[in-house]
């Protein structure tokens, strides 16, 4: 009787968890999230970009040696990625994962061309995958966040699955985090956590996140005005607003302290930041060499200038009832604005997830201009070509290395005046650019009620067109 | 609006990965590590432990009775004229300038050499030299990096008046590095062309330094060194070509373009000393390797006697080699291959 009675219930148990995974495995996220798994996964272990992963085993060999972050020379940017490499690195040595890049000789040809970034410190795949892995999940989370942004809004859960594929099945998300290893979604994540927390009124946490992506990568920085504008918007008739920045600032302050104790300790404060004094000095690395060094400062000023007058006008637009859907348009304009001025293929990311989410949510006409401007921003990501197959190469001798080099050679060759990696590069970085102003001009056209506040003072409309 | 355990699970982990990193960036050293080595007739017996996983490298060198160093000077004075050249680096790097480089030198060697350095002015080096010189034992290293000795030292005289040959013939070792050796001397005015000849001076043969243009290397010189030590820099620009030099008491290591070597040992050729001329503009490579030379104590003398290599997680590895027939032995063993964590060198003594 017993034992029926436990057959019984093991039964039900089990029947009631394969009915749970069967509805999960329905459920259409899990073909999205498959797919995108695999590919990262399976472009990952094949494709790399060595020139800034090789940095990463600098900067985990200078932590070993116990110099920090800043100590020895190797790591170039602002700390929360450096600290996320040493959670990553103490992960990697819990696994066995030892050695972390060579230098081969039979690949060493690549570093004559000295044009380009191109190194034969190649990362072994264990470590290509110990460090894409994390990014790969983060992927993941900030599709999430999208989707959970997108369903708040709509509480339609197509719109939120659309815009969890638009985001992890996106070809940039995939280049970024599993060909260039660049960590610019961490970034992503960290400002979408702070705006999730700023809609919720938990100001503190949203100051802390803030903070957190601003440190990470710095062009969330520009974005302080407007996100300040929303609580005083938001709160303009409760008398919260002050009180919640407070709150938002001491969140940032808490989290900033935090982050740069070690440095305040160890008077490494300007090292910390070089990431942004040195791209004040030569440009932000898209390759228009004199203009952008001499333009990088002015183009900041007006950046925070303009961000600061998005914000007002936000501000002073006191007919608009919809805070937090006029937030994630005028975030959006706010970076199409940022990147008027040109940047690397990586920084896009910032753009993605509110053109998404203004995709999902309003507007189906910006897929045309988005996808100029990811078609460009893979091309000039890609344009270091078959030197992203030499750690495979190299390693696994599939393909050989020798047909790697040879390709790579081939590629150098000029074609009508120009390298093939030339012509990729600025075909590219032409394409992205257009795709941004086309962006801007489509968001015009197809949303000129919501731009009327920012450009006739004191007027505004409430429904769009 | 609603919360979300989910996107709340998200920040936590996300901010607790963070402030996780930052204890283990900020505890991490070289405490993780100990090394040892040790002779015992004709064996030498080594041990490593670690925390963490970590690839080594014990590399066991006779040196022809060559000590290790003792001390090892750097020379760098503002108040001197300096010609050198730097390799760019990423966006965000800082620029490879003198002082920039000496202090990436000289933390590479503090945890990878138990050989203390002292960096010093013009006068100093003289002085220096001087008390070497009246000793009569000199085990020191000198590191040249600004592309012409100071006037204190070097006046582009040549053997039996200037000081720095005094010192090399009496078993200093100058390690250079920056730019063409011994064409230039410098003053607190300015730099000094030194007439030619300073090539037989300092080498003992004419015409063997890259004063050209070329200085791209792609192959690996014979031998095992450039692997054992993990050397990286491939530039041969400065740089010698070891065939034109006096006697066999030469050696190249690292890489070359089938003429110049990256890196070029050469006893000099009228007296005790050494000189090892590292190739290329300054560069992040050029440290690297300068800090893995000076601390395995390679000289050109050296004969790789053993290597082992492997991998340890969490633990402790120990092993032999057969050091039959062999003299003084120099065993140099690091951490972290390409990007050394810890190192340290014994001198094995029969």
């Amino acid at each position: 009787m017993e034992t029926a009675r436990f057959r019984d219930t093991y039964s039900g148990a089990v029947l009631a968890v394969l009915s749970k995974l069967s509805s999960i495995g329905r459920h259409p996220l899990v073909v999205i999230v498959l797919i995108g798994f695999i590919v990262r996964f399976v472009i990952g272990i094949f494709a790399t970009y060595n020139f800034d992963i090789q940095y990463w085993a600098v900067t985990i060999g200078n932590i070993g040696s116990g110099n920090g972050l800043y100590g020895l020379d190797g790591y170039y940017y602002t700390q929360p990625w450096g600290y996320l490499l040493g959670t990553i690195s103490a992960f990697g040595e819990l696994i066995g994962v030892d050695n972390l890049t060579e230098r081969i000789t039979e690949a060493l040809m690549v570093e004559q061309y000295t044009d380009w970034h191109f190194t034969a410190n190649l990362a072994t795949l264990p470590f290509i995958m110990l460090i894409k892995t994390p990014l790969i999940l983060c992927d993941i989370a900030v599709a999430y966040v999208i989707r959970w942004i997108v369903l708040n809004r709509t509480s339609d859960q197509r719109k939120g699955n659309i815009a969890f594929a638009l985001w992890f099945l996106c070809p940039l998300t995939i280049i970024t985090t599993s060909v260039s290893a660049m960590f610019d979604n961490f970034m992503v994540l960290m400002l979408l956590l702070s705006i999730v927390f700023l809609m919720q009124d938990r100001c503190f946490l949203a100051g802390a996140m803030f903070s957190l992506s601003a440190l990470t990568k710095f062009f969330p920085a520009f974005l302080i005005f407007v996100l300040v504008a929303y609580i005083f918007v938001k709160h303009r008739d409760d008398g919260l607003a002050v009180r919640n920045v407070v709150l938002a600032a001491a969140g940032a302050a808490i989290m900033f302290f935090i982050i740069m104790l070690p440095q305040i300790i160890n008077g490494e404060v300007a090292e910390a930041f070089s990431f942004i004094t040195s791209r004040a000095n030569s440009g932000m690395g898209s390759g228009l060499g004199i203009l952008e060094r001499y333009g990088t400062i002015l183009a900041y000023v007006a950046f925070a200038a303009i961000s600061a007058l998005l914000a007002l006008r936000m501000y002073r637009d006191r007919e608009d009832t919809d805070a937090d859907g006029t937030l994630m348009f005028v975030l959006m304009i706010n970076v199409i604005v940022l990147f008027l001025y040109p940047s690397t293929p990586q920084y896009m990311l910032l753009l993605l997830p509110f053109v998404i989410y203004h995709m999902a949510v309003k507007d189906w006409n910006t897929v045309i201009p988005g996808s100029v401007l990811v078609f460009g921003s893979c091309i000039f990501a890609l344009a270091s070509n078959f030197t992203l197959f030499l750690s495979v190469a190299a390693f696994t001798g599939i393909p050989s290395l020798e047909s790697v080099t040879g390709l790579v050679e081939l590629f150098q060759s000029p074609v009508f005046g120009l390298s093939p990696m030339s012509w990729m590069y600025y075909i590219g970085g032409i394409a992205q650019y257009a795709g941004t102003l086309l962006l801007l001009f489509y968001l015009y056209k197809h949303n000129r009620s919501r731009f009327r506040p920012f450009i006739i003072k004191g007027r505004s409309e409430t429904s769009d067109a | 609006m609603k919360h979300s355990r989910t996107i709340e699970i998200i920040a936590v982990v996300v901010i607790a990965a963070v402030l996780i990193g930052e204890v283990i960036v900020y505890t991490s050293g070289t405490n993780d590590f100990r090394v040892d080595a040790s002779r015992s007739g004709d064996d030498a017996n080594y041990s490593l432990s670690v925390r963490g996983s970590q690839v080594y490298s014990v590399v066991a060198m006779d040196n022809d009775g060559i000590e290790n160093m003792d001390e090892i000077y750097v020379y760098y004075d503002n108040r001197y004229a300096s010609d050198y050249r730097s390799e760019g680096g990423p966006i965000g790097s800082h620029p490879v300038d003198q002082e920039y480089f000496i202090d990436q030198l000289v933390k590479n060697l503090a945890f990878r050499s138990n050989t203390p350095v002292r960096i010093l002015d013009a006068d100093e080096l003289r002085a220096a030299m001087e008390n070497d010189i009246a000793s009569g034992n000199i085990n020191k290293g000198l590191v040249v990096i600004s592309g012409a000795l100071p006037d204190t030292v070097y006046q582009g005289q040549g053997p039996g008046t200037d000081r720095i040959f005094d010192w090399l013939g009496d078993g200093g070792r100058l390690y250079w590095a920056g730019n063409v050796l011994g064409a230039l001397y410098s003053t607190q005015n300015g730099l000094e062309t030194v007439s030619p000849g300073y090539e037989n001076w300092f080498l003992g043969a004419a015409d063997c330094i890259n004063k050209g243009d070329g200085d791209f290397a792609d192959q690996d010189v014979a031998g095992t060194l450039r692997y054992d030590l993990s050397l990286k820099n491939n530039r041969v620009k400065y740089g010698i070509d070891a065939s034109k030099l006096p006697g066999s008491d030469n050696l190249a290591v690292g890489y070359t373009d089938g003429t110049y070597s990256s890196i070029v040992f050469a006893k000099y050729w009228n007296g005790a000393g050494s000189i090892c001329v590292l190739s290329g503009d300054l560069s992040r490579n050029l440290w690297s390797d300068l800090a893995q030379i000076l601390a395995s104590n390679v000289c050109y003398s050296t004969e790789v006697v053993d290597v082992h290599s492997g991998s340890l997680k969490y633990g402790k590895t120990e092993g032999k080699m057969d050091l039959r027939g062999k003299g003084d032995v120099s065993m140099y063993i690091y951490l972290g291959g390409y990007y050394p964590v810890y190192g340290k060198s014994f001198l094995l003594r029969p």
